[in-house]
């Protein structure tokens, strides 16, 4: 059995360390639950958790700042519970999201700091210590290896009732709140996104890439096709119009002369 | 400034010379700090360590005779930074080119913050929905498709298809971005057609974050 359970937090650990690796989304449970399958000797089930988990947390990406729930610790936990207790795949399904979104909330506590350690990085470097800047890496990285090794493996020790006790015992208020948040996390990375990136000139075509994803059914790649064609028009970036200067934008047109 | 002096005394190495080689670049895109752009990720300044690791012995070898200009140059990249990670070789890749022009007084330092901050924000949309919403998709739908059928291939071709891309892009990225950053960058500067880029980059950075 604890044999099990630190197998099981060790891949947990390693889809941590995926994010050294190159972010290869090793992490995600499609790559997750059949190792999870491998380690506890039931790779079929594995396989067949992945698949189902994969969906449920199809949408859950990090997109600009947002931290979506913890779909590994989520995807390791529900698969290695579904075995160890020969349940199917919907059981697995019931734990995830639950576990998933209370692994945030467990991140997160360390949260606050890291930004000490950051700026212990500048002192290094002022003081041209790489090795300094490179200790703060791997320190704040393995410590994530860590979190994740003990809570799968410790987790997965208590077992299933106990994970379920907790998650029982916790408030259903607080789970709620947990889910409002992680809805309105997107909208923050968004508007996190936005502050680096808009401006006044910018703002039409914020709202015209909305209108032609919400009201036309436009997918994200085809917005973005429209976008390059719109940018290439707009600015002329091909040179087709060298010729014709008055039809260029009045705004930039002194500078078309330049080409 | 000693790097100005410099120059005077081997004006050879202003033309042709440059202290960066290809092979430099490629070991860039996949160093630990390259690779481990959201193993350190904070909330706080997001890339910053693994950025300023990944430039870091590139950064030696521009300031290998001015120890000042290299801890400036470490501190100047140790800077709030955050990119759809397959990206971030390439916005290496502008940064030490630019960092080559800096060390010889043609650019102020903190241009290249500036740069990296106007790239940061399109190339994430670009990369976010290409990369997240596209290319990672297909693979998953692929790689679900293989485990539902019980294959043990699934997983292994979800990586596949998911990490060939990115790695190439990676790879290519940070040679582009060292070529755009010395021939094109300065060129096109002066004419304003990199504003215009850039525009039309935001615009597309822009129409795809609203979806």
């Amino acid at each position: 059995m604890i044999l099990q359970a630190i197998l099981v937090g060790l891949v947990g650990a390693l889809g941590c360390f995926d994010y050294q690796l190159g972010t290869l989304y090793m992490f995600r449970p499609i790559v997750m639950c059949p190792l999870v399958g491998l380690v506890l000797g039931d790779l079929q089930t594995g396989l067949a958790v992945g698949a189902s988990l994969e969906l449920l947390f199809m949408g859950s990406i990090s997109i600009g700042a947002y931290v979506p729930p913890n779909e590994t610790i989520g995807g390791v936990l529900s698969c290695a519970f579904a075995i160890s207790l020969h349940q199917g795949t919907e059981a697995a399904i019931a734990l995830a999201m639950p576990i998933a979104v209370l692994s945030l909330a467990l991140g997160n506590l360390t949260a606050p700091i890291w930004p000490f350690f950051v700026d212990k990085a500048d002192t290094c470097a002022k003081n041209g210590n790489l090795k300094g800047i490179y200790a703060v890496h791997l320190g704040i990285g393995l410590y994530g290896c860590l979190e994740y090794f003990v809570l799968c493996g410790g987790a997965f020790l208590l077992g299933v009732e106990a994970v379920q006790g907790i998650l029982d015992w916790i408030p259903e208020f607080v789970l709620n709140g947990f889910g409002v948040a992680a809805n309105i996390l997107p909208a923050m990375g968004f508007a996190m996104l936005g502050r680096l990136v808009i401006t006044k000139k910018l703002v039409p075509f914020y709202f015209l890439g909305f209108v032609i994803c919400a009201y036309m059914g436009v997918p994200v790649l085809g917005v973005a096709i429209i976008a390059i064609i719109i940018g290439i028009e707009k600015f002329d970036l091909l040179g087709g119009a060298v010729d014709a200067p008055s039809t260029s934008l009045a705004l930039e047109g002194d500078d078309d002369d330049d080409f | 400034m000693t790097s100005d002096t410099e120059l005077e005394i081997k004006p050879e190495e202003t033309q042709e010379e440059r202290v960066i080689t290809k092979k430099d670049l490629f070991r860039s895109s996949l160093n630990l700090g390259s690779l481990g752009m959201e193993f350190s990720w904070t909330y706080y300044k997001q890339m910053n360590l693994a950025f300023c690791l990944m430039v870091a012995k590139m950064l030696r070898k521009i300031y290998r005779n001015d120890e000042e200009g290299y801890r400036a140059a470490l501190e100047r990249h140790l800077a709030f930074f955050n990119i759809t990670v397959q990206f971030a070789p390439f916005v290496g890749g502008v940064a030490i080119s630019m960092e080559e022009r800096i060390a010889k007084g043609e650019i102020e330092p903190e241009r290249v913050n500036d740069v990296k901050a106007a790239l940061m924000g399109p190339l994430s949309g670009i990369g976010d929905s290409i990369f997240l919403a596209v290319i990672r998709v297909i693979a998953a739908a692929v790689g679900i498709a293989l485990c539902e059928a019980g294959n043990p291939f699934g997983p292994i071709a979800f990586l596949l298809i998911y990490n060939i891309p990115g790695f190439w892009l990676r790879i290519w990225g940070v040679q582009k971005g060292y070529e755009l950053g010395v021939g094109f960058l300065d060129q096109a500067a002066n004419g304003g057609f990199m504003a215009k880029a850039m525009t039309a980059v935001s615009i597309v950075g822009i129409m795809v974050v609203g979806p």
